[in-house]
């Protein structure tokens, strides 16, 4: 358990549905950790990520209305919640802060 | 797009999981995911990925968390039922360790065997050409006067591939080219190359495993030389080194930079991946000669990729005014007509459309086969669990009797067996892991056939193993599911149900038989055919032959080398002791051969060998001259335009004509005016399977590629020191392979060998499992009418009358499964007519001698437990009833 921070894969995925302006679902999700990263990324490890961020509270679900083009099933669509932003943003600025060290250190 | 869909098995697998209320949403959003697939790479990837994405569904359920009612408390129950059938299971194998091993290995041998079939068969039919949308890819062919041929001058490519932005025309230069090159400081290795345009390999494929593909800014003169090397070559003689990127070759003292590797399974237009793609801006440096030269170089074959929403139409309209407007050929290509257009054909029908219904036909055998080798295992391992089961009769009995429900009965025979199964599979994968580099060495598969396990075998290996545990548990579990209780738990013997016991036994055993002898009479026939083979007439006598293929320096030096070697070569043969004749020649029997394919002749494709020969080719390989003459020395000095045509193309193109004089363009359009002056008799001098004996021989004029054939008083081995050592000081800058034809002639028989000892290896291994099986149930029955035998000893009956007796028992189904059997292997015989020699697919000793060797083996399978039975002591049984 990762407790209230964010792992690797789970920062990714949130970062995805973030990106893709919130009120995205599982499939464009996989595929945008999958390009943005170059890896393979099954669904299954998607919805994992996705259900340990809403445990967290990092991103919340509803449920979207039925639509034509999937056989009339609905999708299941997330938003990314301030916590979650907030979290996020915060692990950003920690790894600036390294990186910034780095740069100054090789500048001396 | 969403026509296709994703695989039946996948879809199988995603409905037996746990999903819950979020079933719906889930399977949406992976059957979205499938046709994005679909559409951007194509179904072979969608599909990899949706079984991916189903099994990630295991590992990572993603518990429901807005839904806990999603997991009812029956789906609960039934998954703990599964638990306790395989505990259960687990310990009745531990009980039974004998019926398990059996159990295992004779599975584990069927379906490993038939695995390693259907990894040669994926690797020869299913695995693609690797090329990305390969319906865009188009060959592109040159018309002229009288018809299309897959050639094309190097000159005409360059002026006419960019004459059309509907389609990107790229080209390969046709002849493969072999050198012996050290990687590094490494060890010299014979290695293929083909000269292809920078834009080749990006046209066919996107996906490399590592570094680059060629580009365009490589095939230009001032671009260091650089090559991307086939997977397949990266894994057999790099190690699959990731850091082989960058390394560097020597060939003809021309550094090149391997810059990539392409991706597995990738193999161009060819029918395998040459080891290294070059660009062809490379050839002057390493060959030391333009590709405008037209001697030294080989022609180019051209394909193009269609811009997307191009048709084939519009694509040849753009290109045919191009090809209309170019020069026509230089003086120097003068065997060359002018091209008027072009033609454009799929690429993937690179497969003469002939070869494809023989193609079909091996596709039928082989899954007959391995359904054969199944369908044995399956029984061997039915018959095993069928005598188990009876012998547990009573214990299901009292199952029932307490409350068991006859579907839980079955379905626990049901797991005990599927367990067997899969286990046998495991057993089945080790074997395959340890048969297949065996098969592929004796297969003599080329080295870039990839035969690897890939996603096809292990989704074949585990689909087999479950239906095997499945077919062989489903006789006891109907048997189990008929049984009536009462007389199981009153009698101790031989129940109610014996009758029926005795029709599944029956059809056990018949069905055993009629597999065996299909697989028995295909390896007979396939080795009667070998034998056959090796006495084909091929026309002349290779026993006493030998080719000398010299390697001239390359370029506009190497012909005067080329020239002077064989005239002084030819001067030192000349009353050598043990020479009988010599002759210089293009091609040697056995060694390659340039052929021409006619498209446009009524009744299909039409394929002719193509020589060019010194004058003393006939003599010295032993064809007759049937008519006419054959050309003289004077003549192919002058380079006469004069031609000799063998017998089998003279009755195919000349049929009841006098072709003394025809010019050569009747028969193909581009040789111009070249007279026949002559027919020689057949001869079988490329492949031994084709039998094809349409030949033009034409007067030798590129010294350059010639060789020496030279036949030889006795044995060539025997002159093969004496020849190399008169030759090879002639010139030190020419390198000699003396070799005799008859290896040539050998390694072609070869071929037809390895499959007649594959196919003798399955008939054995089937045979074996037959005879174990039977040996396995005829076993049972004598135990379970031990009483009856021994109650017919005590009223008077010999050892004799009952080994009879329980012998016509156990024949009788076997003899009707033979007779069944024959019947298909009747069928399956036609399937392989194309590659039997010499004998006809009902070949009657093939079936003779195979209908014997399975009855014999029968009677010895039943003899020795019905022997035993016959032996037993009457009162020892009788007390214990």
């Amino acid at each position: 358990m990762k407790g209230e921070r964010l792992g690797e894969f789970e920062e990714f995925t949130l970062l995805a549905v973030r990106a893709l302006g919130d009120h995205t679902y599982a499939v464009p999700v996989q595929q945008f950790v999958e390009e943005s990263t170059g890896r393979g990324a099954s669904i299954g490890a998607i919805y994992a990520a996705l259900a340990r961020l809403e445990k967290k509270g990092f991103v919340r679900s509803g449920m979207s209305d039925a639509r034509a083009q999937r056989g009339g099933r609905a999708r299941r669509m997330f938003q990314v919640t301030p916590s979650g932003l907030r979290t996020a943003r915060e692990l950003h600025q920690v790894r600036e802060k390294i990186w910034n060290t780095i740069a100054e250190g090789r500048r001396s | 797009m969403s026509s296709q869909r994703p695989p039946a098995l996948a879809r199988w697998l995603l409905r037996i999981q746990p999903l819950g209320a979020r079933r719906a949403e889930i399977e949406a959003d992976l059957l979205e995911l499938y046709e994005v697939r679909l559409q951007n790479r194509g179904h072979r990837h969608a599909n990899w990925r949706y079984y991916r994405d189903v099994l990630s569904l295991w590992r990572a359920p993603g518990e429901p968390q807005t839904d806990p009612s999603s997991r009812t408390v029956a789906r609960r129950g039934t998954s703990l039922d599964i638990v306790r059938d395989l505990t259960y299971a687990g310990r009745m194998w531990r009980r039974a360790p004998g019926v398990v091993t059996v159990a295992v290995a004779g599975l584990g041998i069927a379906i490993g065997f038939s695995a390693s079939i259907f990894s040669i068969v994926n690797g020869l039919a299913f695995k693609p050409s690797g090329i990305d949308e390969p319906s865009s890819i188009v060959r592109i062919y040159r018309g002229s006067e009288g018809g299309y041929s897959s050639t094309w001058l190097y000159s005409e490519f360059e002026h006419f591939r960019h004459a059309s932005p509907a389609v990107a025309v790229e080209g390969w230069l046709m002849t493969l080219q072999r050198f012996s090159a050290p990687v590094d400081s490494g060890q010299g290795q014979s290695i293929s190359a083909m000269f292809v345009t920078g834009g080749f390999l990006p046209a066919l494929t996107r996906r490399v495993t590592a570094g680059r593909l060629l580009t365009n800014a490589d095939d230009s003169p001032e671009a260091p030389p650089v090559a991307v090397v086939s997977h397949g070559y990266w894994v057999r003689q790099l190690g699959a080194d990731p850091a082989a990127v960058g390394r560097i070759m020597r060939w003809n003292g021309v550094d090149i930079t391997i810059v990539g590797v392409s991706a597995s399974g990738f193999r161009g237009t060819s029918e395998s991946a040459p080891d290294l793609w070059v660009p062809i801006a490379a050839f002057p440096r390493v060959m030391g000669a333009s590709p405008r030269d037209v001697d030294a170089v080989p022609q180019i074959a051209v394909i193009g990729r269609l811009a997307e929403g191009t048709s084939w139409r519009q694509a040849e309209a753009q290109l045919n005014p191009a090809v209309a407007s170019l020069p026509p050929p230089a003086a120097s290509d003068r065997d060359w007509q002018p091209a008027r257009g072009v033609h454009l054909d799929s690429a993937e029908g690179s497969l003469p459309r002939s070869k494809r219904g023989a193609i079909v036909a091996a596709l039928a055998l082989v899954t007959g086969v391995i359904a054969l080798l199944l369908i044995l295992g399956c029984v061997n391992v039915a018959s095993l669990l069928l005598a188990n089961g009876v012998a547990r009769r009573r214990e299901l009995g009292v199952r029932i009797a307490l409350g068991a429900s006859r579907a839980r009965v079955v379905r626990q025979l049901l797991t005990e067996s599927l367990s067997l199964g899969l286990l046998g599979g495991l057993a089945g994968l080790l074997i395959t892991l340890w048969l297949l580099p065996v098969l592929t060495r004796l297969a003599n598969a080329p080295a870039s056939l990839d035969v690897s396990m890939d996603g096809n075998v292990l989704a074949f290996l585990v689909a087999v193993s479950i239906a095997a545990g499945l077919g062989a548990g489903v006789a006891t579990a109907r048997h189990a599911a008929h049984d009536d209780v009462n007389s199981v738990l009153k009698a101790s013997g031989r129940g109610g149900s014996a009758g029926r016991l005795d029709r599944i036994r029956a059809t056990v055993m018949g069905v055993q038989a009629a597999a065996s002898i299909v697989l028995v009479v295909l390896a007979a026939l396939l080795t009667r055919g070998m034998v056959a083979a090796t006495r084909v007439d091929i026309g002349f006598a290779a026993d006493r032959v030998l080719a000398v293929r010299p390697a001239f320096p390359p370029g506009e030096n190497g012909r005067a080398v080329a020239r002077a070697f064989i005239d002084t070569a030819t001067e030192r043969l000349h009353g050598m002791p043990g020479v009988v004749s010599y002759s210089a020649a293009t091609s040697m029997p056995y060694g390659g051969a340039t052929r021409v394919t006619i498209f446009n002749r009524p009744g299909g494709r039409y394929t002719i060998n193509y020589n060019t020969t010194d004058a003393e080719y006939f003599s010295t390989l032993g064809l007759r001259v049937l008519r006419g003459r054959t050309y003289t020395r004077a003549e192919v000095r002058d380079r006469a335009r004069v031609a000799v045509v063998s017998e089998a193309l003279a009755r195919d193109f000349f049929p009841g004509e006098d072709l003394l004089g025809q010019p050569l363009s009747r028969v193909v359009e581009d040789e111009g005016d070249a007279l026949i002056i002559g027919v020689v008799s057949n001869a079988i001098t490329t492949r031994l399977r084709e039998r094809s004996e349409a030949a033009i021989y034409l007067p030798v004029t590129n010294w350059q590629s010639a060789s020496l054939l030279i036949r030889t008083a006795s044995s060539p081995s025997l002159h093969l020191a004496t020849i190399r050592s008169a030759l090879q000081p002639l010139d030190s800058r020419v390198r000699l392979e003396v070799t005799p034809v008859s290896e040539g002639l050998a390694s072609q028989l070869g071929e037809s060998r390895t499959l007649a000892s594959l196919a003798s290896t399955f008939a054995a291994v089937a045979l074996c499992l037959a005879i174990v099986g039977l040996h396995g149930v005829t076993a049972f029955v004598i135990n379970q009418r031990s009483q009856e035998i021994t109650l017919r000893i005590a009223l008077g009956a010999t050892g004799r009358d009952i080994v009879r007796m329980l012998l016509g028992d156990s024949l009788r189904p076997v003899v009707l499964g033979l007779g069944a059997g024959i019947f298909v292997a009747l069928g399956a015989g036609r399937l392989i007519a194309g590659t039997l020699y010499g004998i006809g697919p009902a070949d009657p000793i093939s079936f003779g001698a195979s209908v014997l060797i399975l009855l014999l083996s029968t009677i010895a399978a039943i003899i020795v437990p019905a022997r035993r039975a016959a032996r037993v002591e009457p009162a020892a049984v009788l007390k214990q009833v």
